[in-house]
């Protein structure tokens, strides 16, 4: 199972292209898909503004939308985040709404108290965390939750906050014996929920509690002829896997266990030449969660040039927005 | 929408009617003449001005009016399930629905019956999923054989489908119906070996359908063993089926089952460039090794310790190519740790990527 690439594939990265594509994506806000979308609008803003930052093309949105006022829009009494006005709160948006804010420079309008009881508000007995008040569990909500707290600048608190020990404790039930992780105890190893683990384990400090080379081997598995990555084994390549897969093992330490080069070709082959942007895999249409993703996984790899600015793997941030925010994660060593 | 949890007597039905064959807006249905429908809040801060179809917009003007007001009626259940069929995506309408569901005392086994609709036409939804679950445990005298029923149609469609499978997951355990599984992941791993949630599924059965005890007793653990063997044996580039193979041995070690050894030996007369096979091997050996395990007639510890430094070249140098400097690593540490003799591993390390 795997695709080929088609010989005209572009086979250049092309980041002016994809920052014209993001742009317009945004304001072409008539179309049906925006309005279908509108229940992860929250998470569309952090993809788009976070890849336009990548491509240092951040100014250009910033000056087209009033964040700020979107972000009180979107903020509920309880303390989270919908992905709307309108629109319940949840973990998901709730982790978009902070990354947001520090995208565009706005740490100091969330109220982070009220954020931090929001969430530890969704946190159940096992450790694990719902992500709204209906009760479904998921280690990306795991996730969400601890990278919302850290990067509100309570990483130093996050035992005061939310019972950490048990967080990190659930999240390690729901290691498999392959090495991947699922959405919860006993689900199928996937590398979305795999990067959702590590990273939460990573906040915690806990990556040494894993057997290290046999997820990165599984992780490194995922790669396939084409040099895409895919989500499980037998399963199709997709250029979003290349960040889930590629960001897990950097913050393990294995990064070079894939082949750079040929996931790169993949991520180049399924970019749009003419509109930019990238898609799923090579021929599909584009959309601002692919564009992300693939030139994310690009960063990573140092293989963009000096096109794109260096990025987090644990957050999927630029590394000078963490910093100007003064939030630092020690990479682990792997050791 | 004048007062809260208001609750309408009449039926749900009449109030969605519609007239001859088309759709009425809910703008023109007189049941509904008392709500003034809140429009999509369009500030200057957008660049453009939003266009919606006009059914999309009106039923969810009156959705964010009835969701303002908190409505709680059997007319706001039915425009929910208007809602949902246009965006099953929007999880906050999902919230409402429930939440009207609770103060009205719902007819779950009706819901049962809507969701199942929905979910057969939206079957990568979370919140279909989700509510599924919400309304299977508030359904009395369920015993779950439906929810297999659901799934199993699912996955004839898309066998590999992730919620579908975690839905059976959760019914299975729920509802206590581990018996039969068994069955099922042969029957789908028959239709297609290389179904990873078919494999990974048959794990999960085995090791919890005894509860807290494992279920990788030694007897479960030789049958299986001979189960996936047949299935590497007739598909051997399949790594679901090796994945399952390990997860079997992986508390007692591979080098504590003589068999494997034998049929992977076997196999490589065929399958010499199958890097599962490949891989497998180098690990047997590696756990020979590791564990200190007493050796075959004519081997040493040097020479086993050569063998899958052997293997882990074939693999970085021409099975495997593309994981070559995982290999490289496996291989310097086993070197390091075992000693045995190093093929020319140099020429993997500068050899350029081949196209």
């Amino acid at each position: 199972t795997d695709i080929s690439l088609p010989a005209d594939a572009p086979k250049q990265l092309l980041p002016e292209k994809h920052a014209d594509f993001l742009l317009q994506y945004c304001s072409s806000q008539d179309n049906y898909e925006y309005v279908m979308t509108e229940y992860l609008r929250m998470s569309g803003l952090y993809w788009t503004a976070s890849a336009l930052d990548l491509l240092g093309r951040l100014p250009d949105l910033r000056q087209r939308m009033d964040a700020a006022a979107f972000l009180r829009d979107c903020a509920r009494p309880d303390g989270g985040y919908g992905p709307a006005p309108g629109h319940d709160s949840h973990l998901l948006y709730t982790l978009s709404a902070v990354q947001v804010a520090l995208l565009f420079d706005l740490r100091d309008s969330l109220d982070a108290g009220a954020i931090a009881g929001f969430v530890r508000g969704l946190q159940r007995p096992d450790g694990s965390f719902q992500g709204d008040r209906w009760g479904e569990v998921d280690t990306r909500f795991s996730f969400c939750a601890l990278a919302a707290l850290f990067l509100l600048g309570l990483g130093d608190r996050l035992d005061d906050l939310v019972d950490a020990r048990a967080a990190g404790d659930f999240v390690l039930t729901c290691a498999n014996w392959d090495g991947g992780f699922g959405t919860r105890p006993g689900s199928e190893s996937h590398s979305g929920q795999v990067y959702c683990c590590i990273g939460a384990l990573s906040i915690l400090g806990r990556l040494h509690e894993l057997d290290v080379d046999r997820t990165a081997l599984w992780l490194a598995e995922r790669q396939l002829a084409s040099g895409g990555l895919n989500g499980r084994p037998e399963k199709l390549p997709d250029v979003c896997y290349s960040w889930w897969v590629l960001a897990s093992l950097a913050m393990l330490g294995r990064l070079s266990w894939i082949s750079g080069e040929r996931l790169l070709r993949f991520v180049c082959a399924a970019q749009d030449p003419e509109a930019g942007g990238i898609a799923d895999r090579p021929g599909d249409l584009c959309d601002p969660f692919h564009t992300l993703f693939g030139l994310a996984g690009a960063s990573l790899l140092r293989l963009g040039g000096d096109s794109l600015k260096a990025i987090n793997p644990t957050f999927c941030l630029p590394v000078d927005c963490l910093d100007r925010h003064g939030l630092r994660l020690p990479l682990w060593t792997g050791d | 929408c004048q007062s809260q949890h208001l609750i309408e007597p009449v039926a749900a039905a009449a109030m969605s009617a519609t007239a001859a064959g088309g759709w009425v807006l809910y703008r023109d249905r007189p049941d509904w003449a008392d709500v003034t429908p809140l429009k999509q809040d369009e500030s200057e801060r957008t660049v453009l001005r939003i266009a919606y179809t006009e059914k999309f917009s009106d039923v969810h003007d009156y959705l964010r009016a009835c969701m303002r007001a908190d409505e709680r009626s059997q007319r706001a259940l039915a425009l929910t399930a208007d809602a949902i069929e246009l965006n099953p995506a929007n999880y906050t309408t999902w919230s409402y629905r429930r939440a009207i569901l609770a103060s009205l005392d719902g007819d779950m086994e009706a819901e049962m019956k809507l969701v199942r609709g929905i979910i057969l036409r939206n079957q990568k939804n979370y919140q279909v999923w989700y509510h599924r679950r919400w309304v299977a445990t508030r359904l009395s005298g369920a015993d779950g054989t439906s929810e297999l029923e659901l799934t199993g149609e699912v996955l004839t469609e898309d066998s590999k489908n992730y919620h579908a499978w975690e839905h059976r997951q959760w019914a299975i355990r729920h509802f206590n119906l581990w018996e039969r599984e068994l069955a099922y992941t042969e029957l789908l791993i028959g239709t297609d070996v290389r179904n990873n949630s078919a494999w990974h599924q048959r794990h999960f059965v085995l090791a919890n359908r005894n509860g807290e005890a494992s279920g990788l007793t030694p007897d479960v653990v030789a049958a299986e063993t001979e189960f996936a063997l047949n299935w590497i044996g007739q598909c051997p580039n399949n790594e679901s089926a090796w994945s399952f193979l390990r997860g079997l041995h992986l508390d007692t070690g591979l080098a504590d089952c003589p068999r494997l050894l034998q049929f992977c030996r076997e196999l490589l007369a065929t399958e010499a460039g199958c890097p599962h096979l490949l891989a497998f091997l180098a690990d047997y050996r590696a756990d020979q090794l590791d564990r200190r395990c007493p050796l075959a007639e004519g081997e040493t510890r040097e020479s086993v310790a050569t063998e899958a430094l052997r293997l882990l070249h074939l693999l970085a140098t021409k099975a495997d190519r593309i994981r070559r400097r995982y290999w490289l690593f496996v291989a310097g540490d086993l070197h390091a740790r075992h000693g045995g003799q190093m093929p020319e591993l140099q020429e993997g390390l500068v050899q350029p990527e081949l196209d």
